[in-house]
């Protein structure tokens, strides 16, 4: 089933490549090689703009605020 | 084209919207009277964060990665926040994007940093402030600023020292919070495109903490005439007045899910596992850290036990959750050790001397893994969770009533609500209690997809 969407764009990558994403796409949940190059893309696109980031999730700074926080509250689990 | 609104209300009970209050909350009633509704069975134990990893994923905590807000750094033993980053499993939305299903993710926990996805993400309230990496697009975040004040957009406290907030202030914040929280997902129902719909208000969660013992008179510290008996069904009627206010943007065949992760229950008062643990041999505090609590009611923290004395410790709250040390006690005692410290812990009695109705809880029994990295030996229930576990240090004996910060007056219990309304689904009135696991998969089948191999719940039984 295809359906019309204004917001989606036509994008050439090679056709061998194309054919080994299908064969990838087999047997899990990406139900078209499209589906799987837009989730790749989005996931790679989102680490590069945050490589200038730190690693941990939490700077120092940023943990001790939202543990401070929690404590305020009386918050436990 | 199917589309589903996950209405979350953070710890909401059963005894409070089903039993008391529902004729006072009309929208609700209508969408329970549409369709189906039921108690869901929170995760073991009942803990926000895991519940609703548990609601949007169909797995446990063992799978998703995270058993608390907090783990164990085991290079440092330092306590740490847990983050997105450590959760190991696939939630709905991101299964939707794989199906290119547009998912709008409002203050869901465990979201914090956000990853992207088909759609849009707000994370939840262990997010520092509205300058971190919180909103996916990041282009969204001039929106959400010109909305309103950010500073409670994900909970209700700022930087406020040590003390609790009193509870003139806790209600401000928290209608602040939730006033801003709703005026997003409107902005975005009707500007975005979407087939999933998820935001968890964590509002009502903070004012039952607090608020039990003001309308409760069979609360041990009831206070007659409290000027905020009402302040708790107000808040729930202005959930559901803006509730109905969304309810009129959707398409008229959109499914309406409402739901909590957990309920709540009156609290008879604390039991210091720790100080419980000491006594009975099995927890050695540093020697500095002894000293330290003798002046001073102190959190529970890791770098107070000496590890290479120490055989069981607790951390959790209201439930506990207790850790075997396996690294100096003989392989072969294992077992024998943690049935021994079963049998004790259900001999813990009230603070005058009534028996308990304890549960423990082994690993095996509650965990799909159950060798996972942070997979507590056990996990207690004081009296089906009427006593609350307390693992702070520094408060004398076994029984208290406040924590190391505060009192609260209710913790979390096993179950919370479950409404589903909407095109396609049967008129079922009250159905048989389900297991918050079966969301994710009832919310793919509603969408017409395959439901991974690893969720091992069913749907629920709802459909046409």
């Amino acid at each position: 089933m295809k359906m019309a969407n204004l917001n989606i764009t036509t994008i050439s990558i090679p056709k061998p490549l194309a054919e080994k994403i299908k064969k990838r796409c087999e047997g899990t949940g990406f139900n078209s090689v499209s589906s799987y190059v837009t989730y790749v893309m989005r996931q790679v696109l989102s680490k590069v703009e945050n490589e200038s980031q730190p690693k941990e999730a939490f700077s120092e700074e940023d943990e001790r605020k939202v543990k401070e926080r929690l404590k305020s509250l009386g918050y436990l689990d | 084209m199917v589309k589903i609104l996950v209405y979350g209300i953070d710890g909401a009970p059963p005894e409070l919207i089903f039993d008391r209050w529902l004729d006072d909350l009309p929208n609700i009633k209508s969408l329970l009277n549409k369709g189906a509704y039921t108690k869901i069975n929170s995760t073991i134990p009942p803990v926000t964060i895991i519940a609703w990893s548990a609601f949007a994923s169909g797995k446990d905590a063992s799978q998703i990665g995270a058993f608390s807000y907090t783990y164990k750094d085991h290079l440092t033993n330092k306590s740490r926040l847990i983050s997105s980053t450590h959760v190991k499993t696939e939630r709905v939305w991101d299964i939707l994007s794989k199906y290119n299903k547009r998912s709008i993710i409002l203050n869901v926990p465990l979201t914090y940093p956000v990853k992207p996805i088909k759609g849009i993400m707000i994370s939840g309230f262990l997010t520092p402030d509205i300058n971190s990496d919180c909103v996916y697009p990041k282009a969204l975040k001039d929106k959400i600023k010109e909305l309103g004040d950010t500073k409670f957009l994900f909970d209700v406290a700022g930087v406020a020292g040590h003390k609790s907030l009193d509870i003139d202030e806790l209600l401000k914040r928290t209608y602040e919070m939730t006033n801003l929280q709703i005026n997003i997902l409107k902005e975005l129902i009707v500007n975005e495109e979407w087939d999933f719909l998820m935001q968890v208000l964590i509002g009502s969660d903070r004012l039952q903490h607090m608020l039990w013992k003001h309308f409760d008179p069979t609360h041990k510290r009831f206070i007659e005439n409290s000027k905020y008996k009402n302040a708790l069904k107000d808040y729930y009627i202005y959930l559901d007045k803006r509730l109905g206010e969304i309810i009129s943007l959707l398409d008229k065949d959109t499914i309406v899910i409402v739901s909590s992760d957990h309920g709540m229950i009156k609290q008879e008062g604390k039991i210091n596992i720790n100080n419980w643990l000491i006594e009975k041999g099995y927890l050695v505090l540093t020697k500095e850290f002894a000293e330290e609590i003798k002046h001073k009611k102190t959190r529970q923290r890791f770098e107070g036990i000496d590890f290479n004395k120490t055989i069981a410790y607790a951390t959790g709250a209201y439930h506990a959750r207790v850790f075997i040390d396996q690294s100096i006690i003989p392989k072969e005692d294992y077992n024998k050790i943690r049935n021994k410290l079963i049998e004790e812990l259900k001999q813990i009695t009230d603070d005058k001397g009534n028996k308990l109705k304890t549960e423990v809880f082994k690993a095996e029994d509650i965990y799909h893994n159950p060798n996972a990295t942070g997979c507590p030996d056990l996990t207690v229930y004081f009296d089906e969770l009427r006593w609350a576990s307390n693992p702070d240090f520094g408060l004398p004996g076994l029984y208290s009533w406040k924590s190391a910060l505060g009192a609260d007056s209710a913790g979390h219990s096993k179950q919370g609500i479950f409404i589903i309304s909407g095109a396609g689904i049967s008129n079922l009135g009250k159905i048989k209690d389900i297991n918050i696991k079966q969301v994710t998969p009832t919310i793919l089948q509603l969408m017409g997809l395959p439901i991974p191999k690893d969720i091992k719940h069913k749907p629920i039984e709802v459909v046409k």
